[in-house]
């Protein structure tokens, strides 16, 4: 019996085999067949330098998110401009948010019909390049069909996104300028008598004050996904400047940072000196805030972000950034209470700025079509009318510009029904320096985005992406530990700071993070290197 | 159980009855909250959690799901075409391969189950699978995908066959072949009478499993007038989460989010219970094999 | 084999169709098992990617906890599928007990209810019940002026409640088999009972339950064929990163889950699969070679 059954399965695993083999064999002669093509088109033309657009073409772009319903119609608008201007013409797809895991690699990997893809540092821009999913881009390329863009762009971007000397990817030419904040209620604060204060780590009274006079709400209402590592982040902040690991960016894990007010650029784990003992002292307030009840117990379980039931008066404090607290201020204002925002700062009151690699588009790498797709992604990302076609929609039916020179919505046009609300389309990567102010946002808000800009300091290693390829497993593991034995000691949930510590660092030992500082001190020394 | 009512213990009756009712209590009382929620007001809901009875009454979460019925409907239309089509095809191509598992004059019969069951252990992962089909296949965006890939489930086949043999008797089939039956007389007209309770218990997980799919949906559908009724939903929410998480231009529009994912479920669910009366119909009463055989 | 098929070919042609179904989409792209043992890239494909042994087990090795969460995944598969079974088995055979088909079908169709809640659903209520500074639980524990409970720091109260809210979730898909399995039994078995002057109670214990014996059978067979993967989303959903009760409540998909979040590795997401898949094949070819010595027919293969 037994032997008939590997009989059976050894014939069917040979046959797959058989298949796939066919299938690789397949895509060799696919791939040199285009690459042949390719290399013969240009031949034709006289003046190779000119750009030949004189065949129609059709460049499948794909975007994180949602199409918004009024998207077709704008879509339409897009493409008879860009039929125009370069003779082609963008067939628009999205990856849902609930899919960006699962499908974008696969859609890469399958080499389906891709030209324009979205790609960020947040959005395994490394690890996708690495795996050769894009199309690498070169210098001499770039000035030619994407002449706006190039313009615009800060050299140091493009450099950014150089995996081994080659950038795969286009960034944005204007980073989004935000910085971490704390939101509190102005009118509680004010009415329990309560000082005004600029710093995070002076918001003990405030939270003694909630948790005193408001029984309904509890001071830090943490979610186990945003919140959670947030407050210990601020406060950690305070003593050691300090955003997230530069290993896997992941905040909610360990791994290795950097001071960066430091100009040396030294590295280290968070589990040694100098990051251990900031990190201890926010570890101690935030068990004393969690020991006094105003942290609710179970963060881990909650699904609901402090930001998204502050207005209703279940949580003291909400977190967020620059960005993303707008519509919440705007809320509140609606429930009536104004609210005070609160930046997370270094010790010498500095913010990081964003890195370059936050948002931008890449060529695919079986893209047929790659010069018509640069020339379509400068169109997409500079031209104005294309701009705000794609992120405000249609004049007079999706917005209308007032007399105070800023975006409001048309008569009868509310955020409910308006089938193309505001930057909801996913371009993020389009020059925003040519958008105007929103009309409905409070003053508070206005005030905060206004000023963040001044705080904000470019970090030394905003242009270093770390290659994690030859430590992947290591950072795997110091994931895993992480939210074992790190996660607890975020909200101040251990019996003992300094033992949690201990056993803390003795876990990551085993999980290989002396390797990924040794990997990280390699890389960050070249790169160091290369900017001398 | 018609008989089984000839002796009467109301002692053992009245046990049942509270036991049952027991039972469908606390799985009941779930969904009344679940129910209630979603006809709460978003802000009551985040103040004061779940309840048996709505707070704050509110269509919010139902009226933002129907915000453009045209979708919805056609939503709802490719969800029942492919529960139905992919349900009679499944149950049908299942019911013939357990029987022939169950035949002991299939001599392969315990290879060919293993056939089966092996593809249930191991697979080659998400990448083969989606470049096969994909490129190979070309089923990217048709109706076929939708209705192939979650076709057949190797649990089902297996339960189907010991069922199989459990109502259909050896002899009887031995007693047909001799009065000269072909094997597809036998099974068109004995087997499948025999194995209505079966075939309505594995038809009804067939048609949810069907209903309830929308990851095939996600991984291979893009176009708008092919997404089924569970695939809208879980996009909704997905970009509902995410417009509140990331949006600056959002507008201070309160979008119902908690609800929603409770209105989600009652309209998921609602058509699909519509189902059960049919199958329920089949465990009232018992089979009796003599019925057939004459 | 060439006579045998021709001597059954009308049974052949009906598996045929099946046959072919799981020939395209099982067995074609089962190829891809080997990327478990391979640096996979785009350039070089499934087959021409380089190997590198076991690297991408690595990871889930050097956590130190892989003899914990396969102990885990195993521990709690066990008490779900004996505790789904029993439950299954007794509300069948009490639903069949029932004689008001209205009350029958209605209780049914409740008992199924749960089946269309999500794990995330769950997961809310399950917070919005027990958390310990509103949860309903605790309101009412702090009104009797006694302490409230902090659940969701105590390991051992989950082992409790996972297995009680599986068994909610279940039960009613389970009873389904079982009543479709007692309904399938012949009545005239029940009838010959009664002339003998059977109780209601012998006919269960005697009759009812020897012959749902080859469905739990199957059912327990096909459930250990689960055994190493288990319930991801209700133990994410349910738990999620709460590390006071992980070194309880981890499985093998959640370490996978947590130490895969960040990467994109098709290598490393399918090397710890093929492992599940290996202990899964022993396990199951050990429990069906038992089956099968007990009883030839309700062994799976």
């Amino acid at each position: 019996m037994r032997n008939k059954f590997s009989f059976v399965v050894t014939m069917l695993l040979l046959f797959s085999l058989v298949l796939a083999a066919c299938s690789s064999n397949n895509d060799g002669n696919n791939g040199a067949a285009e690459t042949n093509g390719s290399s013969a088109s240009p031949s034709g033309s006289a003046n190779s330098d000119a750009i030949d657009n004189s065949k129609e073409v059709k460049l499948s772009m794909y975007l994180l998110g949602d199409a918004p319903k009024g998207m077709p119609e704008v879509m339409e608008q897009v493409n008879k401009k860009m039929k125009e201007s370069i003779n082609a013409t963008i067939d628009l797809n999205y990856i849902g948010w609930g899919d960006v895991q699962s499908k974008y690699p696969l859609i890469l990997a399958s080499g389906e019909d891709v030209d324009i893809i979205f790609t960020a540092d947040w959005n395994f821009y490394v690890q996708e390049a690495n795996k050769g999913a894009f199309y690498p881009l070169k210098q001499d390329e770039l000035n030619k069909y994407m002449p706006k863009q190039m313009e615009k762009l800060n050299p140091e971007a493009l450099k950014a996104a150089e995996i081994n000397g080659v950038p795969y990817m286009i960034p944005t030419a204007t980073p989004d300028r935000k910085a971490s904040v704390a939101v509190i209620r102005k009118d509680l604060r004010e009415k329990y008598g309560v000082p005004a204060f600029t710093k995070f780590s002076e918001i003990g009274p405030y939270l003694e004050a909630i948790k005193k006079n408001e029984p309904n709400m509890i001071p830090l209402n943490l979610d186990n996904q945003f919140d959670l590592p947030t407050p210990h982040l601020y406060l950690t902040n305070e003593k050691i400047a300090y955003t997230q690991p530069l290993d896997s960016g992941n905040p909610m894990a360990q791994g290795i940072a950097y001071d960066y007010e430091d100009p040396s650029g030294k590295v280290f784990t968070t589990v040694e000196e100098p990051f251990l003992s900031a990190s201890k002292y926010a570890s101690n307030i935030m068990k004393e805030w969690y020991d006094k009840g105003y942290v609710n117990k179970n963060p881990y379980a909650n699904k609901t972000r402090s930001k998204d039931n502050f207005c209703e008066g279940k949580s003291g404090v909400a977190f967020g950034n620059s960005l993303d607290v707008a519509a919440m201020t705007e809320l509140c204002a609606s429930k009536g209470f104004d609210v005070e925002i609160i930046t997370a700062t270094s010790p010498q009151g500095h913010a990081p700025q964003n890195t370059w690699l936050n948002n931008g588009l890449a060529v695919a790498a079986n893209s047929k079509n790659p010069e018509r797709a640069l020339q379509a992604m400068d169109l997409i990302m500079q031209d104005p009318e294309i701009v705000y076609l794609v992120s405000f929609g249609i004049e007079g039916k999706n917005y209308v510009i007032n007399a105070d020179d800023k975006i409001a919505l048309p008569e009868g046009v509310t955020p409910e029904n308006n089938t193309f609300p505001t930057d909801s389309s996913g371009f993020w990567f389009v020059n925003k320096d040519l958008f105007k102010p929103l009309a409905n946002w409070p003053q508070s808000y206005i005030d905060h985005i206004n000023s963040v800009g001044e705080k904000l300091k470019p970090q030394l290693y905003a242009g270093f992406t770390f290659n994690s390829e030859s430590v992947k497993s290591q950072i795997a593991s110091v994931a895993n530990v992480s939210t074992q034995y790190g996660s607890p000691l975020f909200i101040g949930a251990v019996k003992n700071v300094d033992e949690a510590y201990v056993q803390l660092a003795d876990k990551l030992k085993a999980a290989g993070i002396e390797k990924i500082k040794a990997e990280m001190e390699k890389q960050t020394t070249a790169y160091l290197a290369t900017l001398k | 159980m018609g008989t089984n009512k000839l002796n009467k213990a109301p002692g053992f009756t009245a046990l049942s009855y509270l036991i049952i009712g027991g039972l469908a209590l606390i799985t009941v009382i779930p969904f009344v909250v679940l129910i209630s929620g979603s006809l709460s007001s978003e802000s009551a809901v985040l103040k004061s959690g779940y309840w048996f009875w709505p707070r704050e009454f509110s269509w919010d979460a139902y009226a933002f799901i129907f915000r453009y019925p045209a979708e919805v409907i056609s939503a709802y239309r490719v969800s029942i075409i492919i529960t139905v089509v992919g349900t009679v095809i499944g149950l049908f191509v299942s019911t013939m391969a357990a029987y022939v598992l169950y035949r002991k004059e299939v001599k392969y019969r315990n290879a060919l189950a293993f056939y089966l069951f092996f593809t249930t252990l191991f697979n080659g992962g998400l990448a083969p699978f989606y470049i096969l089909i994909t490129k190979y296949l070309d089923l990217k965006n048709t109706l076929p995908v939708l209705i192939l890939l979650p076709m057949f489930n190797v649990m089902y086949i297996l339960i189907l066959r010991s069922f199989i043999r459990g109502s259909v008797p050896e002899p009887l089939i031995e007693s047909a072949k001799i009065d000269g039956a072909g094997e597809y007389r036998i099974f068109f007209q004995m087997v499948l009478p025999l194995s209505k309770p079966a075939l309505a218990s594995i038809g009804l997980f067939t048609a949810l499993a069907y209903w309830n799919d929308w990851w095939t949906a996600m991984m291979f559908v893009s176009k708008d007038h092919l997404i089924p009724l569970q695939y809208m939903l879980y996009k909704m929410i997905s970009s509902v989460n995410m417009s509140a998480a990331m949006a600056q231009y959002a507008g201070a529009m309160e979008q119902p989010k908690e609800t929603f994912k409770l209105a989600m479920t009652v309209v998921a669910t609602g058509p699909i219970l519509a189902l059960f009366p049919f199958v329920q119909k089949y465990f009232v009463s018992g089979v009796t094999i003599g019925a057939v055989k004459g | 084999m060439i006579r045998e098929i021709r001597k059954n070919w009308p049974l052949y042609t009906m598996f045929l169709p099946i046959a072919v179904y799981f020939l395209i989409f099982a067995y074609a792209p089962m190829a891809g098992v080997v990327m478990a043992f391979k640096d996979f890239n785009y350039r070089g494909g499934i087959f021409g990617s380089p190997w590198n042994g076991f690297d991408n087990f690595e990871y889930f090795f050097r956590s130190g906890k892989a003899w914990l969460v396969t102990k885990n995944t195993i521990m709690y598969n066990v008490v779900f599928l004996g505790a789904y079974t029993l439950f299954s088995v007794m509300t069948a055979v009490f639903l069949s007990e029932v004689y008001n088909k209205f009350f029958k079908r209605v209780s049914q169709t409740f008992l199924f209810l749960p089946y269309f809640i999500s794990w995330v659903t769950v997961s809310a209520f399950v917070y919005n019940f027990l958390n310990y500074e509103y949860g309903i639980v605790n309101v009412i524990l702090r009104k009797l002026n006694l302490d409230a409970i902090d659940i969701y720091s105590s390991p051992s109260i989950w082992f409790l409640i996972l297995p009680l809210l599986y068994v909610w979730k279940w039960v009613g898909y389970g009873s389904i088999l079982y009543l479709a399995a007692i309904v399938g039994i012949d009545q005239e078995v029940y009838e010959a009972a009664t002339i003998d002057g059977a109780s209601r109670w012998q006919k269960i214990t005697r009759i009812t339950i020897p012959l749902l014996k080859p469905t739990m059978i199957i059912l327990i067979l096909l459930g250990l064929g689960r055994i190493m993967r288990g319930e991801f989303d209700m133990f994410y959903q349910l738990i999620g990163n709460n590390g006071m009760l992980m070194d309880a409540t981890d499985i093998i998909d959640t370490l996978v889950f947590r130490s895969l979040v960040g990467t994109q590795d098709f290598g490393m997401a399918s090397s710890v699969g093929f492992y599940q898949s290996v202990l899964t094949l022993i396990i199951i070819l050990s429990a069906n070679y038992l089956v099968r010595r007990y009883d030839k027919d309700q062994a799976l293969f």
